[in-house]
């Protein structure tokens, strides 16, 4: 159940706005706002752009592109190449913030070439308090966050999501490649294939929420906790699935799938947090 | 504390829990996860909220994290 007074304050921001441009990975946070941007303002107002690259995973490219074709959102792919920027390929902890920056960056150049008058993200209130570097050149290219802004909660997107129809209502979280490799680990094309082939083929084997955490020769697996029952009753197939995809070992985290999990070796400085931003 | 203190400890950690003949070693890049084999009819017991308290305290011998080898240990 979405208050109405929320749902009316977003349709506020979006109407402020005018026209946009919205960053769409194809998750649910996007593809909501997307879908409302276009009921809302109008199809000849809104652009939905996917920053195509090595760090996502081509399901989600997938869903971006059939969700927009079945909801008459306007689309775009445009090609990022964060992976040419050292400074991303060797996994800071801020390494958000030079993908992001990339990505934003094309994308106001591109909203202001086709005269859109601003540029969206899909955060929403809970990110609050999350490890979001991202957010810092969100910041500095001015792309404003109208979830968040209207307060909306991922429940509440979710739920609103399935009012409209949107198949991502209940699809997991799934944020980029990269977010499988522990901070300091080298980000490279082969690595990410490596960690979308085993996610991949445990989707096959009927895993929903889950990671591949990339330890170099080793994949932790991490389950979601109502899971791992069946993890362990399928470990052989898991093994050989996730070995397949060029790892050495194969091991199952005990404490299962938490968001963030790669930030827990963080030490309080290094966290950037969004809704702390100055 | 070295890292041979660490798996010394995390397995008398499960050794203090039943699980018999649970082995210890360190991985990944910066040898931060605890990778633990044991025989297979231990599995059922580490999978539920048992498993997380104990590697809880494998965790708290010095690994970022505590995961479970998904080839068992001879039993």
């Amino acid at each position: 159940m979405v208050a109405e007074e929320k749902r009316e304050r977003l349709r506020e921001i979006l109407r402020e706005c005018g026209s946009v441009v919205v960053g769409y990975s194809g998750g649910v946070d996007s593809v909501f706002l997307a879908r409302v941007a276009v009921e809302t303002l109008g199809r000849e107002n809104v652009l939905a752009v996917t920053g195509k690259s090595d760090s996502i995973a081509s399901w989600m490219e997938d869903t971006a592109r059939d969700v927009a074709a079945a909801f008459g959102i306007p689309w775009l792919e445009v090609e990022t190449r964060e992976m040419d920027d050292p400074r991303y390929a060797a996994n800071p902890s801020n390494r958000c913030y030079f993908c992001k920056t990339e990505l934003w960056g094309r994308l106001t150049v591109l909203a202001a070439e086709r005269g859109y008058a601003a540029v969206l993200d899909g955060s929403n209130a809970d990110d609050v308090g999350d490890h979001r570097p991202g957010a810092v050149a969100a910041a500095e290219h001015a792309v404003r966050s109208p979830l968040l802004e209207a307060g909306l909660t991922k429940a509440e997107i979710r739920a609103w999501s399935r009012d409209l129809g949107l198949p991502t209502w209940d699809q997991p979280a799934a944020p980029c490649l990269a977010s499988r490799l522990p901070y300091g680990l080298a980000v490279t094309p082969a690595r990410l294939r490596q960690v979308e082939r085993a996610e991949s083929a445990l989707r096959s084997l009927g895993f929903r929420d889950f990671r591949v955490r990339h330890h170099d020769t080793v994949a932790r697996l991490e389950v979601h906790p109502g899971e791992l029952a069946r993890a362990a009753e399928l470990r052989d197939a898991v093994h050989d699935a996730v070995r397949r995809a060029g790892f050495r070992r194969v091991l199952l985290d005990l404490h299962g799938y938490r968001r963030g999990a790669l930030n827990e070796g963080l030490a309080a400085g290094q966290l950037v947090q969004l809704g702390s931003l100055a | 504390m070295s890292g041979d203190a660490r798996v010394a400890l995390a397995e008398r950690v499960l050794a203090g829990h039943g699980v018999a003949g649970a082995t210890v070693d360190a991985e990944g890049p910066e040898r931060e996860i605890a990778a633990i084999r044991v025989p297979a009819e231990d599995w059922a017991r580490l999978m539920g909220p048992e498993g997380a308290r104990i590697a809880d305290e494998v965790k708290a011998a010095g690994f970022r994290y505590v995961a479970l080898d998904l080839l068992p240990a001879a039993g």
